[in-house]
């Protein structure tokens, strides 16, 4: 009875937090009716919506061993209480993406990202994340490549481990410009992240040379030297003699990045990737910890309006209508189709019980969606005028403040050339526009809430913490994510020729470390050096893959559920995975063919041409932009097709299942009985 | 969420009992749970960041295979670092 009443008051709660979302279109709305909406709704679809997943078309069962309990290794296999391995699940799937993804967005105002954050982690994302899991979970902790090898067939198999590497490189180029526009011309940044290289080193030969496995006490000392670093580059940025060595250009940081991530994969991992895994693991957990103590505590008005004028695809962040755009634009935080590797990679293979499965897969990606909403309000609580200075491309922009504060009021948001000058000297920078790829404008929105909640005075320290806090795991990805691309494209060249198979083989990770980096690393150029910025390009384009694994993720999920004898509950997952190719192939088919060249490829290729013949651009850069635009497109192109067919060829299964030509029965792992008590 | 473990719960002291032994007692189970708790936590931050756990692999050893030999504390880190980043995407978007 009391349980009911609680329930009843959350839900209440919720309705009014969207109450006031939907009904306010005053001056501005406190974050506090957004945060309430958001954790109602939560809490009602993780007790309600969940637990039908759990019990009625999973049938999770307790008694059944899961393999953390059957195949325990003491190492990877290892059975883990469940909030700690919610702990650890949650700081694998939480990255840049949920950062960065709804402060490029909100572009669109507040209230869509917000409907998509919420509505979309509850009904699409969080059952992805859940169904992989279970499904890997009932499959000894098997990949998704191996479990879309087994349901539907080895070609899709192929196409799954494709459409994983081909979003690997556009994901890495992306994040590594976000890093680009964050750090340029910034040497109290430049500063900072550079000493996060020799700090790694030093808890890299503490962990493995002086004291053995310490890695805590390592990471202890890394996090305090760290801090020191951060505090140590305003000292830099003030000097009138270090300052010029650490003012980097945009393209001299990118081939700076594009070095670093080809030595972090061919060093050995002890020396620089796995310290700084922790090292940004910790300083993840807690930023955003604190992140969301302060937006508690200091419930911040949201300034942006609700809806903006740019809904109608004019917006100066990147084109495109709020339909398919905002969808795309925000992937991680409502449904990301990178999820399901983690789903199915450690994860499954530390569970205790099934039923843990749920906290983990559906509450997980709930503690990420919540993460988006909190990086939503941290870029609405800027006013209007300041976030299009940070966000718009330069060129749009114009050098100057002055320049700025007039194209923006022409937009018909106000700010003035002073507002503009005074936040820069606040955080300690020298020019904020134009820095593209939403790290910078999230920083200025960090440090306004850190800075409100700690006491005033501090914000150039709260910017910079929140720019080392996100160049660190943005690196950190980039670092990793080179490596794993080397060990794919290895196995890929195993087959062509044995040696180059051979991880452990030097010449062969020289070449594979250097082909994986080569391909990223030219996206990432080509956006450095794009006129208008390269986000604009490069964000949608890794959103559309992000969501087509999604349907790849998805696609697999429906096939187990079908050949388990659950297709009468099949629509948990096809409901998401129409909504998903609805969106992401409306939005790769505009980003191809639209006639708009600020949207589609292939009409900016021909627009280019034409200015190449009106003499307007020169021909060798006019000749190298036309074959971006085509190359951009041939990828989009690519993507589209992959999924169609991963898409055909699960329906295909479906149809020979549903008409029983095919048995019903999945691959699941044999049930033992669980040997635990209770 | 289902309450289907058991909490630990605070054992209230018994009113009658001034003993000063049995305080110093007590005093030193509180200190040891103090020191298990603090140990869990630990373990717990390890397995969150995906640390190798070396206790947790001895007792494993110990338990399932008890003709190995057990590995030294760098021996099973080196195990580890091997494992850890070869094969699938560890870190998300």
């Amino acid at each position: 009875m009391l349980r009911t009443l609680a329930w009843v008051v959350v839900a209440l709660a919720g309705a009014a937090g969207w109450a006031a979302l939907a009904l306010h279109r005053g001056e501005t709305i406190s974050a506090a009716w957004l945060v309430l909406a958001a954790v109602a709704t939560y809490l009602i679809a993780y007790r309600f919506y969940s637990r039908f997943l759990a019990d009625t078309v999973f049938g999770l069962n307790d008694r059944r061993a899961t393999p953390a309990e059957r195949l325990a290794n003491g190492r990877d296999y290892v059975p883990t209480s469940r909030w700690v391995l919610f702990g650890h699940h949650f700081a694998a799937i939480a990255g840049a993406g949920p950062l960065v993804g709804p402060v490029l967005a909100a572009q669109f105002g507040y209230l869509p990202g917000t409907i998509w954050i919420v509505v979309g982690v509850v009904l699409a994302g969080a059952v992805q994340d859940f169904t992989i899991l279970f499904g890997s979970m009932r499959r000894d902790g098997k990949s998704l490549g191996q479990m879309a090898k087994e349901e539907t067939g080895p070609v899709t198999g192929v196409l799954a481990m494709v459409a994983v590497m081909a979003i690997m490189v556009i994901l890495l180029a992306v994040l590594a410009l976000v890093v680009v526009n964050a750090l340029k011309d910034s040497p109290w940044g430049v500063f900072t992240i550079c000493c996060t290289i020799p700090i790694a080193v030093l808890m890299g030969f503490w962990m493995k040379v002086w004291r053995p496995g310490r890695t805590l006490e390592a990471s202890a000392g890394g996090v305090v030297l760290l801090m020191v670093a951060l505090v140590g580059g305003r000292y830099v940025a003030e000097s009138p003699a270090l300052a010029p060595l650490f003012t980097w250009s945009a393209p001299t940081i990118a081939y700076a990045v594009i070095g670093y991530g080809f030595v972090a994969s061919v060093l050995p991992v002890w020396m620089l990737l796995c310290p700084r895994d922790y090292l940004s693991t910790f300083v993840k957990i807690g930023t955003i910890l604190l992140l969301a103590f302060g937006i508690l505590l200091v419930l911040p008005p949201l300034k942006m309006p609700a809806v903006t004028p740019f809904i109608d695809g004019s917006g100066p962040l990147f084109a495109g209508k709020l339909f398919p755009f905002a969808f795309v634009t925000i992937a991680c935080g409502a449904i990301s189709g990178f999820h399901a590797l983690v789903a199915s990679g450690t994860t499954p293979k530390m569970l205790v019980r099934e039923s843990d499965a749920r906290l983990i897969g559906y509450g997980g990606m709930l503690m990420e969606s919540f993460v988006a909403v909190m990086a939503l309000c941290a870029a609405t609580l800027l006013d209007p005028g300041v976030y299009f200075a940070i966000n718009a491309p330069l060129a749009t922009l114009g050098g100057t403040p002055e320049s700025a504060a007039a194209v923006i009021r022409g937009w018909g948001f106000v700010v003035t050339p002073e507002q503009i000058t005074t936040l820069t000297r606040q955080v300690g920078e020298q020019t904020l526009l134009g820095r593209a790829g939403g790290a910078p404008s999230l920083a200025v929105g960090m440090a306004h809430i850190l800075s409100g909640a700690f006491g005033q005075g501090l914000m150039a320290l709260w910017y910079h913490f929140a720019i080392m806090f996100e160049a660190l795991f943005i690196l950190t990805t980039l670092d990793t994510g080179t490596r794993v691309g080397r060990f794919m494209l290895q196995e890929l060249a195993g087959h062509l020729w044995e040696p180059l198979g051979r991880t452990s083989w030097y010449p062969s990770a020289v070449f594979a470390s250097a082909l994986t980096v080569a391909a990223w690393g030219y996206f990432l150029v080509q956006g450095v050096l794009d006129p208008l910025g390269g986000i604009n390009v490069l964000w949608p384009l890794f959103g559309i893959s992000n969501q087509l694994l999604a349907a790849v993720a998805l696609c697999v999920a429906t096939t187990i559920l079908v050949k388990s004898g659950k297709a009468r509950y099949a629509w948990v997952t096809l409901a998401p995975l129409a909504w998903v190719l609805a969106v992401t192939l409306t939005a790769g088919w505009q980003m191809v063919f639209s006639d708009d060249p600020r949207l589609g490829f292939l009409a900016h290729a021909l627009k280019t041409a034409d200015q190449v013949a009106a003499g307007t651009m020169a021909a060798s850069r006019g000749a190298r932009l036309i074959f971006n635009y085509r190359l951009d497109a041939a990828l989009g192109l690519a993507f589209m097709t992959v999924t169609v067919l991963v898409v055909a060829a699960s329906a295909r299964e479906w149809v020979l299942v549903l008409t029983r030509r095919r048995p019903a029965v999945a691959k699941e792992s044999p049930f033992v009985e669980t040997a635990y008590v209770g | 969420m289902s309450a289907d473990r058991p909490r630990a719960r605070l054992v209230a002291e018994h009113p009658s009992d001034p003993d000063r032994t049995s305080g110093r007692r007590r005093e030193r189970e509180r200190l040891a749970t103090l020191g298990a708790a603090l140990a869990r936590a630990i373990a717990a931050l390890r397995r969150i960041a995906g640390m190798p756990d070396y206790a947790a692999h001895l007792e494993h050893l110990r338990r399932c295979h008890p003709e190995r030999p057990l590995p030294t504390r760098r021996q099973h880190f080196e195990e580890y670092l091997r494992t850890r980043y070869e094969g699938g995407p560890t870190r998300c978007c």
